[in-house]
């Protein structure tokens, strides 16, 4: 799963994700993700690793330990894996990954 | 430096306009050149002892100029331009998109809402190809640009 930076204002069903936001683009094929990259509409960039996340520190060090580093890592990786790592349940890893993936996007709605 | 090889054509530009209902009309089929022209108001001066002009800007505005062809059938071009122009005077400003070079992901998508300027179709018996039809329109607010993602 990669994270983009918008560039340029882009269309999402009727609304706009507005440029500096990021998001996955989940909703697109890679090939159209590529596209999107092509014409400078989108910028990959790197995952931010999870130690720079606000409070997620202890888990960060924890989960290093199992080789799972930054936040596209986090949200693919096996949630046994983690759920051993931290010594959670699955439904509060879940919650975890909710909270990186709000902290990442920043869709804004129509009208921008 | 190296020879560009992403050119494109206006082969499939793609201009949608609302109809009456305010539902947009896929009118590509039966027009053939769109221009969109953007204007940025600048305001210059100069000051004493010096030489050089400065501007200032405030606003913007635009125009864009659609060629279509005269057809007969409803829901094309002409017959929308048509109905609209005759409206009377309160005709209201309906949405108009383009879509450069195609409509497709990653392409140009600029739009908005538009009141009718003027409307000209031109017919000429010595002109054996379809009579003509020119649209300008003015925006009722801003122009807007996007990127396609469908």
């Amino acid at each position: 799963m990669a994270l983009f930076r918008v560039m340029l204002r882009l269309e999402k069903g009727n609304g706009i994700i507005q440029p500096g936001s990021f998001t996955r683009l989940e909703w697109l094929s890679p090939r159209k993700q590529e596209m999107l990259q092509g014409v400078g509409a989108v910028s990959e960039v790197g995952s931010p690793p999870l130690a720079v996340i606000p409070g997620w520190k202890t888990r960060a060090g924890k989960l290093e330990e199992v080789g799972i580093e930054d936040v596209v890592q986090f949200i693919e990786a096996d949630t046994a894996v983690i759920c051993q790592a931290l010594d959670r349940q699955p439904k509060t890893i879940e919650k975890y990954r909710i909270e990186l993936l709000r902290w990442m996007t920043a869709d804004e709605p129509v009208g921008g | 430096m190296a020879e560009t090889s992403t050119a494109r054509n206006a082969c499939d530009v793609a201009v949608w306009l609302d109809n009456a209902a305010g539902t947009p009309v896929d009118i590509s089929g039966s027009s053939n050149q769109v221009d969109i022209a953007l204007d940025f108001k600048l305001g210059e001066y100069t000051t004493f002892g010096g030489c050089c002009t400065y501007r200032l800007e405030c606003g913007q505005d635009g125009t864009i100029t659609l060629n279509a062809v005269y057809t007969t059938a409803l829901a094309e071009a002409r017959a929308e331009l048509s109905a609209w122009a005759t409206m009377g005077c309160n005709k209201n400003a309906r949405t108009l998109s383009v879509y450069l070079p195609d409509k497709n992901v990653a392409s140009e998508h600029w739009y908005g809402e538009f009141r009718l300027e003027s409307y000209n179709i031109t017919a000429d018996h010595d002109d054996a190809g379809p009579m003509p039809v020119t649209a300008v329109f003015k925006p009722h607010g801003c122009v807007e640009y996007t990127v396609a993602t469908t």
